[in-house]
């Protein structure tokens, strides 16, 4: 059965080349595509398509606020950000969010796709750049009742930021990759948990 | 319950005696003037007459009244004169018996059938019947009767006074019909509540010694000065209630009476009372009067009253006193008139001898308006519309124009010019004037037909004040205008022409042509083809001639009876002639519209050559001066000279006013006035000057010049007719930069239609009786200079109130502003300063200009216009003195004006050692200043320049790396693109290609990325630094078989860093990894970053092929670029490499750099 992704994406030309991408790929479907990120919160949640390739910057609602809300009315959706310039603090902020990974644009189309297949499959797609950044967000953020990083956690990703892929980090710790998605996984939602309610407030005050 | 007359009527019931009985009045013992009694049977016949055999009783009766006798109950005749009145103020009754049993059904009573009296009225009352004497049956009440309207009650004269009964037939009728003379000589002007006036019954007026007007209304007193009416009230010490009359005595004061609230006197504006309380018979005063002896007569409601010195009087020389209405009284030499109960009475050896007018016993009347006139003779207005006079001692009743309504004479004013004006209690004006009646009422403007008093002004204005309509004033019109209501035969005149007879020819546009004889008008019936035709030439010749220029047919000549016609080139739509002159001889300059000018003789045209100049120019006015030269004005080209055959031509270049001249005069010195459209030129003594709105001119479109024989000149304009002196032009003329102060003549003078035509000759006339004419787009308008009022008297000029900081400091009401000895000191800190002012004259107020000027602070006179107030601000302290002068409209001014002095005291900094301690306390603290601001200054530009610098700096950077960097990339993009295009590539290389040019394309997207990253300033710190660097170099080897190792502290010191040194940084980075990336063929590349408080290093190490560094030349590109970026961080590059053992490149550079 193949992937369907909707695309969320206020530029016209990336828009339509990404849907040329998803449709024209074997395994994966082109489930819809929105210009802005109010049309994708209005029509998303109808039929929710297996991924999302979400825009940061869009014009509107950011991709951020509309990734937010896209998780509370469709937990399951896995959504990936797309940027074209690195912008850690927008990228950080959509993963704390609820984003499953996030892509650079100028990111070579076999590398879009695989990243879409590794999302879908549950992956949870961590870069060195992400993981030096979710380690300082865990360092700075230490109240008592927010969650903290088991020991083996903390390991992995200690091993992400230094640039170890996942296989590695298996190799090394003598663990499966799976069980190495799982702790990223888990990374991941410790992060969101702890960005929840000051996201909430956030974006519901507006 | 009406006074005049009620209607009982009721079911018919048998009766002998009826009985009135009356429980309570409006005001003191009720009084009846007649009952009458009716029966069924014959209900014309009045059973209560005493003739009828019916015999009154009463309960009692007033004792000491001749005319109220319980017996003119029943006689039949009407009025307070013939009236009976009880002796008590209830419970009084009057009881009519009945020669016989009758069957009654109408009782019909009254108070004052003749309607003026209206006190003494039974308010409450019964009606009853019987036939014995002995039992009664009440046939009617009071209770089924609508009460008096409230504040009839004092009113003097009852609503019935205006239609009060006629009484006196016509005696003759040897008067004129009424209406001989139109109301459009005067002009009528209104005032009414909108305008400030307290309320619309307007019910005296008197003008004071210092000019003012004070109007009583039924809402108090005003005072008026032409723009703005004052109100009198509590806080000046009088009471807003309805005036009655206003007289100021020889000594300057006021006084008011009022209708129930006394009498006011006041000097200066503040008011102090006189009431019943301080020995006023009545509070209700009808008229004031100071005799030849300076005793005030106060004629009250409730008898007479003196007062001299301070007191009422109370001696033997005063007559008798009657508790009775005095309503009017004039003072005599022969012994002072009265009107007691609507009836003349003199005052002869102290008693009161009642006066008929008129010889015959019928002529008795009763008057309602008493006046002396500027000659001296009495006037006394009947209450039947009859006017008397008494001269010498002689009364006369005036004989009454027959298709007059009788109506009462509510007030009469004879006029300085011997008018004589009567204000109808319901048919608005009359005017007498040489045995002619003229009536003016509603119809020709007056917002109500019920007069209440007239008076006329020191300038002539008739005032007149109504019942509901407010003030009105008229005044006669100065200039006249005939229309064709008057029997024109057009209203838009053209010219026109006295003849030898003194017949005025009128030309119009498009009506032919009318003649005039002594303000007569109608259509000239010469020739059927002048009925439609216009005429723009009317010329009065030599020998009596008439020469006629039209548009259509040509030239007329009319001789006597005899009119020819001579064309000039056809004689249908002949060429228009548009101005006509005599030449010295017998010929006849012709001014044509099209073709130039010609001259006429013998029947015969001749174009003029020499005036080719003009070119096709119409010709517009032609004149000769005394040397015998021609002047020519044209339409556009300018004013054409002809003399000995030669053509001179004067246009604006060389100073004339404007090229389109519109008329010429020569006055007897030989002076030429030139009117053009864009003001009026002089020439005189060859030389040119001009005069436009700029020196004071009224306007620029100058029409018509006429001379009068004061030596005015009078000018016809767009805007209306004006006068200026010819010295005045003269003067204005000659450089003097006081502006022309002209006087005009619009709508309000009597012109129809403000803008005179012109542009055609001859335009305007002076007949020879002195009259001047000027054409206008509406009528014909007349002005006679000899008959108009001499330059009128200087207005008087006061002034009104002075406010500091908008309080009032002095005014004329508060008598504050009378002592002007002595300057008025105003304390420190005084904002804004106000003079209020004003000038009284009336004719024209709108028209009074004032000039100010505040000595000791203004240089000159400031020009006010027709602004009333002056306003000052923040005056430094000393002696000031405000003077005001104005001028009317006939520009004569008050050059003594008014005058207030007033100090302006110095606050504690103004005085002069606080400023000689401020000054130098100030130099020394400028100095001060200025240096340490100097100094600041110097300071800020340099930083500025440094920043300027800098700026320029990262500009040129930015700049030269989009150009090295982006620029080498795309040109690598479209140089591929552009083989690729070409036919014969084989795939490989053209799949090799495409790889490179996306290659190029992701790192030319990597670097823009790079820039913007290293612009944003919000990526100013070591910290994002190091984000980035680990996030660029996963980018960087993601895609490529070395797998990277990354070692950058979690947490890095909190630094700032610049653009440009982020930007250094990133790019040795990015050059060292590329290298690996390109060269090295190594598995693994580790990138390390170490951050101490003392200095930030980062390396770059790879497991590769390393290279050695001797080899490579010191010139290497990228490692020369790699050195010179790590030099302008201030910091060094370290390389070591040994082939086969990798390469290492580390780059260090000091914190205290960044």
């Amino acid at each position: 059965m193949s992937i369907s992704v909707s695309i969320v994406e206020d530029e016209a030309r990336i828009r339509k080349q990404l849907a040329t991408l998803i449709g024209d790929a074997a395994g994966f479907r082109c489930a819809g595509v929105y210009p802005s990120g109010e049309a994708a919160l209005r029509e998303i949640p109808r039929q929710p398509p297996d991924v999302v390739l979400m825009d940061i910057n869009l014009g509107g609602m950011s991709g951020v606020e509309c990734t937010f809300r896209l998780k509370k009315l469709v937990p399951q959706l896995q959504i990936v950000m797309l940027t074209v310039y690195d912008d850690s603090e927008q990228i950080f902020k959509a993963l704390e969010v609820g984003a499953n990974g996030y892509l650079l644009k100028r990111t070579l189309p076999d590398e879009i796709l695989k990243a879409v297949k590794e999302v879908n499959q549950g992956g949870a797609p961590m870069s060195g750049y992400i993981a030096r950044q979710v380690v300082q967000s865990f360092a700075k953020r230490s109240s008592s009742d927010a969650p903290q990083l088991a020991p083996r956690e903390a390991e992995v990703l200690a091993l992400v930021a230094k640039g170890y892929i996942n296989k590695e980090i298996a190799d090394r710790l003598g663990i499966s990759l799976e069980t190495v998605r799982s702790y990223l996984k888990n990374i991941y939602e410790k992060l969101q948990v702890r960005s929840r309610t000051e996201a909430a407030m956030k974006f519901f005050t507006k | 319950m009406n006074p005049r007359r009620n209607v009982e009527d009721f079911t018919g019931i048998l009766a002998k005696f009826v009985r009135f009985r009356i429980l309570k009045t409006n005001v003191r013992e009720a009084c009846l003037d007649e009952l009458e009694i009716y029966g069924e049977g014959e209900p014309s016949r009045n059973l209560a007459l005493a003739s009828a055999g019916a015999k009154a009783t009463a309960s009692g009766t007033l004792q000491g009244y001749q005319i109220h006798q319980l017996a003119w109950v029943q006689d039949g005749l009407y009025g307070n004169t013939h009236s009976w009145i009880a002796d008590s103020v209830s419970n009084a009754w009057m009881c009519l018996e009945l020669p016989s049993l009758a069957r009654i059904n109408r009782v019909v009573w009254s108070r004052d059938r003749e309607g003026y009296l209206i006190d003494r009225l039974a308010t409450e009352y019964i009606l009853d019947v019987s036939t014995n004497g002995q039992d009664w049956t009440i046939v009617t009440s009071s209770e089924d009767r609508k009460p008096l309207p409230a504040g009839e009650i004092f009113g003097g004269y009852g609503p019935g006074f205006r239609q009060a009964l006629l009484r006196f037939a016509p005696i003759t009728s040897t008067l004129p019909p009424a209406g001989e003379e139109t109301f459009s000589e005067y002009h009528l002007d209104r005032w009414q509540t909108e305008e400030g006036l307290p309320a619309s019954e307007v019910t005296a007026l008197l003008q004071t010694v210092d000019g003012y007007l004070w109007v009583g209304t039924s809402a108090g007193l005003a005072r008026f000065d032409g723009v703005k009416f004052t109100r009198f009230g509590e806080a000046e010490g009088i009471q807003t209630s309805r005036i009655l009359c206003l007289i100021q005595d020889h000594q300057g004061t006021l006084w008011v009476g009022t209708d129930g609230s006394g009498l006011f006197y006041g000097v200066g504006g503040q008011f102090h009372a006189l009431t019943r309380r301080d020995g006023l018979p009545s509070d209700v005063v009808m008229d004031l009067k100071q005799d030849f002896a300076g005793r005030l007569w106060i004629a009250t409601y409730a008898g007479l009253s003196c007062w001299q010195h301070g007191h009422f009087v109370d001696d033997r020389s005063l007559p008798p006193r009657r508790n009775e209405p005095f309503t009017r009284i004039l003072d005599d030499k022969e012994g002072m008139w009265v009107v007691i109960n609507g009836f003349l009475h003199q005052v002869k050896d102290g008693q009161y001898v009642r006066k008929n007018a008129g010889s015959e016993p019928a002529s008795e009347i009763a008057v309602a308006a008493l006046r002396r006139g500027p000659t001296g003779r009495l006037w006394f207005g009947g209450i039947s519309g009859r006017l008397s006079t008494s001269s010498n001692g002689v009364m006369t009743l005036l004989p009454q124009p027959a298709n007059l309504l009788s109506d009462t004479i509510v007030d009469v004013c004879e006029t300085t010019s011997g008018d004589l004006w009567m204000g109808m209690a319901s048919s608005g004006l009359r005017r007498w004037r040489k045995g002619g009646v003229m009536t003016l009422t509603a119809r020709d403007g007056l917002l109500d037909n019920s007069i209440r008093c007239l008076l006329e002004d020191r300038e002539r204005n008739l005032w007149v004040g109504t019942s509901a309509g407010g003030l009105h004033r008229l005044k006669p019109k100065k200039l006249r205008t005939f229309t064709t209501a008057d029997g024109l035969t057009h209203n838009v005149i053209m010219s026109l022409a006295e003849d030898a007879d003194g017949s005025l020819w009128i030309g119009s546009n498009g009506g032919g042509l009318s003649r005039g004889v002594s303000n007569t008008f109608a259509p000239a019936d010469l020739s059927y083809l002048l009925d439609n035709e216009s005429l723009p030439s009317v010329l009065a010749g030599r020998n009596g001639v008439l020469w006629l220029g039209t548009w259509n047919s040509g030239l007329f000549r009319k001789t006597g009876a005899k009119l020819e016609q001579f064309n000039l080139s056809r004689p249908d739509n002949d060429e228009p002639v548009v101005a006509l002159c005599e030449d010295g001889a017998d010929g006849l300059w012709v001014g044509t519209y099209q073709n130039g000018l010609k001259l006429f003789h013998d029947g015969k045209f001749t174009p003029c050559g020499t005036t080719n100049g003009l070119g096709g120019s119409l010709i517009t006015t032609l004149c000769r001066d005394k040397q015998g030269r021609l002047w020519i004005g044209t339409g556009g080209s300018g004013l054409g000279c002809l003399s000995a055959g030669q053509l001179k031509l004067i246009t604006r270049r060389e100073g004339l006013a404007g090229n389109f001249v519109r008329t010429l005069y020569v006055d007897d010195h030989d002076v030429l006035w030139i009117g053009t459209s864009e003001g009026l030129t002089r020439l005189k003594d060859g030389r040119l000057a001009t005069l436009t709105r700029k020196q004071g001119l009224w306007d620029d479109i100058i029409s018509q010049i006429l001379e009068d024989d004061q030596g005015r000149l009078w000018f016809g304009s767009n805007r209306g007719i004006f006068r200026l002196s010819k010295l005045e032009l003269d003067r204005v003329a000659e450089g003097d930069t006081a502006p022309l102060r002209p006087v005009v003549y619009g709508r309000a003078e009597g012109l129809a239609n403000l803008e005179c035509t012109g542009g055609f000759c001859p335009s305007g006339l002076k007949t020879r009786d002195g009259r001047l004419w000027f054409s206008t787009v509406k009528g014909l308008a007349v002005v006679d200079p000899a008959q108009l009022p001499a330059d009128s008297a200087p207005p008087p000029v006061l002034m009104e109130q002075v406010r500091v900081d908008g309080r009032p400091l002095a005014s004329a009401a508060n008598g504050t502003l009378a002592d002007a000895s002595h300057p008025v000191r105003i304390g420190p800190g005084m904002g804004r300063l106000e003079f209020e002012y004003t000038a009284l004259s009336f004719t024209a107020p709108e028209r009074v200009m004032f000039r100010y000027r505040l000595v000791g602070f203004d240089p000159g006179w400031v020009e006010a216009g027709t602004r009333r107030v002056a306003e000052y601000s923040h005056l430094p302290p000393g002696p000031y003195e405000f003077h005001v002068i104005a001028c009317n409209e006939d520009s004569v001014w008050n050059e003594a004006g008014a005058t207030f002095a007033l100090s302006c005291l110095p606050a504690f900094w103004q005085t002069l050692w606080f400023r000689l301690l401020a000054v130098v306390t100030l130099l020394g603290g400028a100095g001060w200043i200025a240096k340490s601001w100097a100094n600041r200054r110097l300071q800020r530009r340099l930083i500025t320049v440094q920043q300027q610098h800098e700026l320029e700096k990262e500009r040129t950077r930015i700049a030269r790396d989009i150009h090295d960097e982006l620029g080498a990339m795309l040109t690598e993009i479209s140089f591929l693109s552009a083989i690729g295009q070409k036919p014969g590539n084989k795939p490989e290389e053209m799949e090799g290609n495409l790889r490179r040019i996306s290659d190029s394309a992701r790192e030319a997207v990597q670097t823009v990325d790079g820039i913007v990253w290293a612009v944003n300033p919000r990526n100013d710190s070591l910290d994002r630094l190091a984000n980035y660097l680990v996030h660029f170099v996963e980018d960087l080897f993601h895609p490529t078989p070395t797998r990277c190792r990354l070692d950058f502290p979690p947490f890095v010191p909190r630094r700032s860093i610049s653009a440009q040194q982020r930007h250094h940084f990133l790019l040795v980075v990015k050059e060292a990894c590329n290298n690996v990336a390109r060269h090295s063929h190594a598995t693994e590349v580790w990138v390390r970053m170490t951050a101490t408080d003392r200095e930030v290093s980062v390396t770059v190490e790879d497991n590769g092929c390393g290279f050695d560094p001797k080899a490579v030349p010191a010139d290497h590109d990228g490692l020369l670029n790699m050195r010179q970026r790590m030099a302008d961080l201030g910091g060094e590059l370290e390389l070591t490499s040994e082939p086969g053992r990798g390469t290492r490149v580390r780059f260090r550079v000091p914190l205290d750099h960044f």
